[in-house]
Order: C-alpha cells, then structure tokens, then sequence
C-alpha cells in the first residue's frame, strides 16, 4: 500500500511542486538559524546523532559537521575511521592537536567507546560492531555527560539525524 | 575565537560633532576649562585645556555643553546601529569602542587576506555612511592582540612589532573608566619599571594577584583572553533576570533602585553558581505608537511591540552598580532614539498634540525588560587556568587519552599531524599520543640568507608540481587500482610529455576495488561515466631515481553515479568527484571529495 501512495505522491505535479517550495523553506529557515547562532549547543549535546543516510560521501559529511559546531575547538575522539582524508580536516578548520584516533580491537570498542565519551567533547565512533545493550548504555552515558556521540551508521531507537548543517543540502536541491 | 575591534578615536569630541547641529562649534567644559571642542571651535581657536571665558570670546557663538557620560554613550548608539548592518553580534566595551567575533569563514587573520579586508572595510563604510566619524577597525585572534593592531594603526603613535613589546599604559583606554584600580596598577607598574607586557608574563601572575588582587587577575584574564573564550559552560547555566512594568516606563531612572535590586540578585545568583560573565545581554520590548491610514484617509493611532537588544562586554568580574548604569544608559538611548523617529513618523501637528497628552504616555514606553548574563566562565576553570596552562576540559581529555593508551598498549593510539609534502597522501603523519612532532630537517631548511635575498629566488615553488586544490575528504592508503578508457574503449595513456593520449570517459573499477568500495559503503557500478575532467598535475619526482618509480601524474575527474533500482525513491546522489594518479603505468584512484 504504502509504495502506491508514494507513487502517487510523485506523480503528482502539484504535491511535487508543494513539496519542493516547503523544502526550500524549511531551507532557508535553518540557514537563517545556522547563521544567527539560534542554534546552541545545548540543543546538540546529550544525544547520539547519526550521520544521515544518504549515499554520499560520509567523510565529507563528518568534516563539514565538524566544522559547524558551535564550540570552537572541542576535543575530538574518533574510532574506527576508514580512508578519512586528515588535509581536507585541517583545511576545513579542524584542530588536530586536540584530535585522538584510536584503532582498538573488536571486543575493546564498547570500552574505549565509553572512555572516550567520558572524556572527549566530541566523539565520533566510525564502522564498529556493537551490541544493542552497549549501544544504550553508551547513549546514557552520553546523556549523563551532555557531551556528543556522531555514529555513521543510525543506531535504532537511539540516535537522531543530524540536519543542522545545511551547506551540503543546499548544493544539492536549491541550487 | 578571532575577534575584530572597532576604535572611533576622540569619541567625546564624535558625540558631541553627533549632538549639536552640524558645523556649530560647541565644546563640553568640565570645571570651567574646555575638555574637548568640536572642529569648527578649533578652527576659531578654541583649545583643550582653556579657560572657558577666553573660548567664548575667541567665539562667541560657542555652544558649551556640561560634560555628560549618558550623552557620549546616547550617542554611541547610532555607531552600534551601523555596525548591526553588517553583524549582529556586535557589543559595546565603552562608548567609543566596540567588539565583535569574526565570522566564521574568516579563517586567515593577516592583513592582506581579502575575505577579511573585504569585511572590514564594509565595517567602516557602514559606520561612516550613518555617522561621518572615522572608525579604525583591526582583527585579531585574541582581544589583546587585534589592540595591539588598532594602535600600531592609529597614526602619531609608535608602531609595536609584537603584543609582548606592547607597553602596559596602552592598555588604559581598553578597559572602561569605571574601573579606576586597573589603571591605577598599570601606572604603578610601569613606576616599578614594568613597563610591557613579556615583563608582567616574567614576573609572574601570583606576585601580581597577591598585590593587587582583582585587577591583576582581570589583567590576566585580558592577557590569556583567547584561551579563556574557548572554555564555554552548560546549559543550566543561563542567568537571567526579568522586570515587567506595570505602566509603560519612559524614564528608566524612576525604576534605578528596581534595577539594581534586581542586578544585585542576578550577581548573587552568579556567584551562588560560581561563574564570571563575559558579556551582559539586555532585551527590551518598547512600545510605540504608529499612524495608519484608511481608504478614507482617517487616521489612526496604532500601538506597537518591538523587541530591541544589545550587548556589553564586561572584562572583569561585574558589580550591580556596573550593571545598572549601563542598562540605565541602554534604555536612554533606545527611548530617545525611538522617540525621535515616532516624531518624524507621525504628523507633526498630531505628535504635539499627543506628545502634551496624558494618552501619550500610555502609549510609548518600555513594557518588559530582561538582562542575562552571556559568556559564563566557571570561576573554577578560570582559576585552573591561572595557575597551569589548562582547563579543566583540557585534563578530562588528556587524562582519557592517557586511560585508554595504558588500556590498550603501544601502537592503537595515535595522533595525525599534517606535515609540507607534493600530495595529501603523503602529508599525513601519524604518531601516537602524547609523542612529540618530530621535524625532519629538511622541513626547516632554508636557504642560504645570500640566495634567499636573490631576485629569483620564490617561496611559493618549494613544492613544484604540488597538489594544490583542496583536499578529498576520503583518502585511499594504498591507492586502489582502476581503468581509464576513451570513448573507442581503448585505455587513455600519459605521453612523455604528460599529456592524456585521449579524453577519459570511462572508469572501470577492478573487482578488487569494487569489493573494498562496497565495504566502504560507496556502492558503485562496474564502469562509471567520466563527464568532466580536471588536470592534469604532474610531478616529476626526484631526478636521481628511475622516473618512473616516483614520478605521478594527478587527475580530478567528476563522475555519474547511476541508481540502482531499488533506490529509485531515495534521494538522488550527486555526481562524485575522483582523485585519480598516475604512477608506475597504473591508474590508481587516490580520494573522493
């Protein structure tokens, strides 16, 4: 049923026209916000927040997250990076001095997880296994510690989708 | 965070110019002798310092006016005006002087940086388009520094290379008037031989605190101002107080005594949440009155609610009496500037009429009121600052770091650095934690002075055939392979020359690549089309090895990425842009932006 009505809703001129008027607004409002600093951090920090689901680039995606945030040069702990490009993180702004990559072994994850939210302003937790239990506990502790929790994948129930930065978006549908 | 300082140099004399009608000579006297004197005053010979009897009879259509701090700061208003044009973050430090952060894209701080000449300069019209006073503006990455700039720029006055070279007296005119002790400890100091600011760093900051207490530490707060900025406090932490009055208020010093018990409530809640502020926001709602007109040309008197605010920087720990005067001084100025323009708005013959009525008074003035206090430093932190060189944010971080490597052992932590190099691939160096960056020597050598000085000699080619675009976000360590082909599906070569044999459209991925690409969530296609091609670079590498061992060649391409089915519904994903070299006969993809 429900991939009927999302047909239709596509074939339809005039939703489609609606759709992309509200989407534009909804835009601009966010850039708006974004630019006057509405946005404050204590909106951002205590949750788990993924990365979208979008097909891009991932990595492109952290550094531009990490480069509107509105502290300005917090503690970043990452874990289980792949193939990020460190010159594009320094060019976007990015203090590496206060930047620790850790590549622990599987079981350890949660662990070091754990002490990374407990210590780090940011921390971005990359392609790593981990159980549903410890996916909870972590989203406690990071609520306990008003800190950040960035995951690349959506960790169900749990962690929320950052729509904050509105650069890339923008490129994409505006124009 | 970097901050931009606007200066407008004799703003006494700037206010009064703002005050009296344009080209009167006017002066402000204070005990019988001139204190400042407008052009046109100077111009008939009216000096600083005279005896007000000889400045009237040098001119004896000499506007005196009795010096007032409430008008320098009225008048300061129509600067903060123009400057809310450009930012909205603007605050006042005493009138005459404003700050503001700059803004985020600004990332390059030195003079010849467009981007930020392009700013500052719009900072300067703007404030010259609505006042005609000449504002001097610099930028720096701490409050200290971007005033050390303002005065090396301000002309007559000897240029100081560095801020340790800056003399302490310099500093008198950052910090407001009302606090005497702070230029009184400097002038002490510069008495003892202290005179810039490396020798107060020498001497220590717990001798200054122990002799002079709470301006020492306010000095020390200025010095170190750039690292305390970034240490920002939590949510619960947002102090505020609120008034709301009865009967609309058009003289803020009936409710003086209201304020500064309620000020003196915000201090103790202040101190009862052991933090400092750095800045004090006040939020008004102000009504006035408006006329309309209906299709039968009837007017009406409509009311209406605006909200207005602004911010005051504060550099030491503030007091009620501070507090209230400048929110006394805020509201002063918001409801002369409003009347004024409800008077050039409204007929003139129904502003008298209203203006003399009791109706008017119920109409105009200032309904509601809220002071916060932004910018709040934990006074612990602040502390933990004085005495190391880290915040309490600093140690948590470090102290983790330190638990996880113990944790783990040698060889999981590591900490990236970005050293000078051809490409991004190479640029990257990683060591683990808490090791020192270790400089190769060849990243500081530098030529002989004597060929330095040369003519020919150029800076910007240490790096020839570099990679100079912005970097790709991903980044391939190895490089995996890949197929570049034309359009008759024959591979594309590099000649000697490096030189493409023929225009790349297509990209073959070689299952390998495909296999890792997929792990990697880029869930592409065998061949992809190549539909724009930048390039190529080509660096030649080191001349006493085989060349085709080090030599690359480097290529940006963009390329299509088509649907699969099932994704049909999803957001379309935009084409992706490649990084693409050429080493050793391969074609290798390097990065994706």
């Amino acid at each position: 049923m429900s991939a009927f009505t999302l047909i239709n809703q596509q074939t339809d001129p005039a939703t489609q026209v609606k759709n992309h008027r509200l989407a534009k607004a909804r835009l601009q409002l966010i850039d708006g916000e974004n630019k006057l600093g509405i946005v404050s951090t204590d909106a951002l920090n205590g949750k788990v927040w993924h990365l979208g689901n979008e097909l891009g680039n991932k990595n492109r995606f952290l550094i531009e997250v990490l480069q509107t945030l509105p502290e300005t040069a917090p503690w970043i702990g990452m874990l289980g990076l792949n193939d990020f490009g460190w010159v594009a993180a320094a060019e976007a702004g990015i203090d590496l001095e206060k930047l620790l990559l850790v590549t622990p072994p599987v079981a350890q994850a949660e662990e070091v997880l754990a002490e990374l939210v407990d210590g780090f302003d940011v921390t971005v937790c990359g392609q790593v296994f981990l159980s549903s239990r410890g996916k909870t506990r972590l989203a406690a502790k990071v609520k306990k510690r008003r800190n950040l929790l960035l995951t690349f994948d959506p960790w169900v129930g749990i962690s929320r989708q950052w729509q904050l930065t509105t650069s890339r978006i923008k490129r994409q549908q505006v124009g | 965070m970097a901050v931009i300082l606007v200066l407008i140099p004799e703003w006494e004399t700037c206010s009064l110019v703002l005050e009296v009608p344009p080209g009167t000579p006017a002066v402000i006297v204070e005990k019988g002798r001139v204190k400042t004197a407008t052009l046109r005053a100077q111009r008939n010979g009216v000096e600083k310092g005279m005896k007000l009897n000889y400045a009237q009879y040098l001119c004896p259509e000499l506007l005196v006016m009795p010096a007032d701090e409430n008008r320098t700061q009225r008048a300061f208003n129509f600067v903060m005006e123009a400057l809310e044009e450009v930012t909205p973050f603007a605050q006042v430090i005493r009138p005459g002087l404003a700050l503001l952060p700059a803004p985020k894209e600004i990332k390059n701080l030195s003079n010849q940086a467009k981007p930020l000449a392009d700013f500052l300069n719009q900072i300067v019209d703007s404030i010259a388009l609505s006042t005609q006073a000449e504002a001097y503006v610099a930028a720096g990455e701490t409050c200290l520094e971007a005033w050390v700039k303002l005065n090396n720029y301000l002309p007559e006055q000897p240029h100081y290379p560095t801020v340790e070279s800056f003399p302490l007296l310099g500093l008198t005119e950052l910090f407001p008037k009302s606090a005497p002790e702070i230029a009184k400890m400097l002038q002490e100091l510069t008495y003892l031989g202290v005179e810039t600011i490396a020798e107060v760093q020498t001497l220590g900051w717990d001798t200054l605190q122990t002799r002079f207490g709470l301006a020492a530490h306010q000095l020390k707060q200025l010095v170190a101002n750039g690292n305390i900025a970034t240490t920002t406090s939590k949510a619960e932490l947002e102090l505020s107080i609120e008034m709301e009055f009865p009967v609309l208020l058009q003289d803020p010093l009936l409710v003086v005594g209201q304020i500064l018990d309620q000020a003196q409530q915000l201090i103790q809640k202040m101190q009862a949440k052991q933090v400092s502020a750095q800045a004090i926001n006040i939020q008004a709602q102000l009504q006035i009155p408006r006329e309309i007109t209906d299709e039968i040309d009837r007017t009406y008197l409509e009311t209406q609610l605006i909200q207005i605010e602004r911010s005051w920087a504060l550099f030491n720990l503030p007091n009620a009496t501070d507090i209230t005067t400048r929110i006394e001084w805020q509201l002063q100025a918001w409801l002369q500037q409003y009347q004024n323009q409800t008077a050039r708005q409204l007929n003139s013959a129904n502003y008298q009429t209203y203006y003399e009525s009791e109706f008017y008074t119920q109409i105009f003035g200032i309904k509601q009121l809220k002071v916060t206090a932004t910018g709040l430093i934990p006074i612990g932190e602040t502390i933990q600052k004085l005495w190391g060189n880290k915040t309490a944010s600093d140690l948590r971080a470090v102290r983790a770091a330190e638990k996880i490597q113990q944790k783990l052992g040698d060889g999981k932590t590591h900490q990236i650095s970005i050293t000078p190099g051809w490409d991004p691939l190479s640029r990257v160096k990683t060591r683990a934690w808490g090791e020192k960056i270790r400089k190769t020597p060849w990243e500081e050598w530098t030529p002989h002075r004597k060929w330095r000085n040369h003519p020919n000699y150029q800076t910007t080619q240490t790096w020839q055939g570099s990679f100079n675009l912005p970097a790709p976000s991903t980044v391939f360590q190895p490089s995996l392979a890949v197929q570049l082909s034309d359009a008759l599906a024959q591979p594309v070569e590099v000649t000697e020359t490096g030189l493409l044999t023929a225009v790349p459209t297509h990209l073959h991925l070689s299952a390998k690549t495909r296999a890792y690409l997929q792990n990697q969530r880029f869930h592409w296609p065998k061949t992809l089309c190549v539909t724009a091609v930048i390039g190529p670079w080509i660096h030649l590498g080191k001349w006493w090895e085989n060349e085709r061992k080090t030599g690359k060649v480097w290529l940006k391409i963009t390329v299509e990425i088509p649907l699969e089915p099932a994704d049909a519904y999803t957001e379309s994903v935009p084409p992706q842009q490649l990084l693409i070299v050429y080493e050793q006969r391969q074609w290798r993809l390097g990065g994706i932006w």
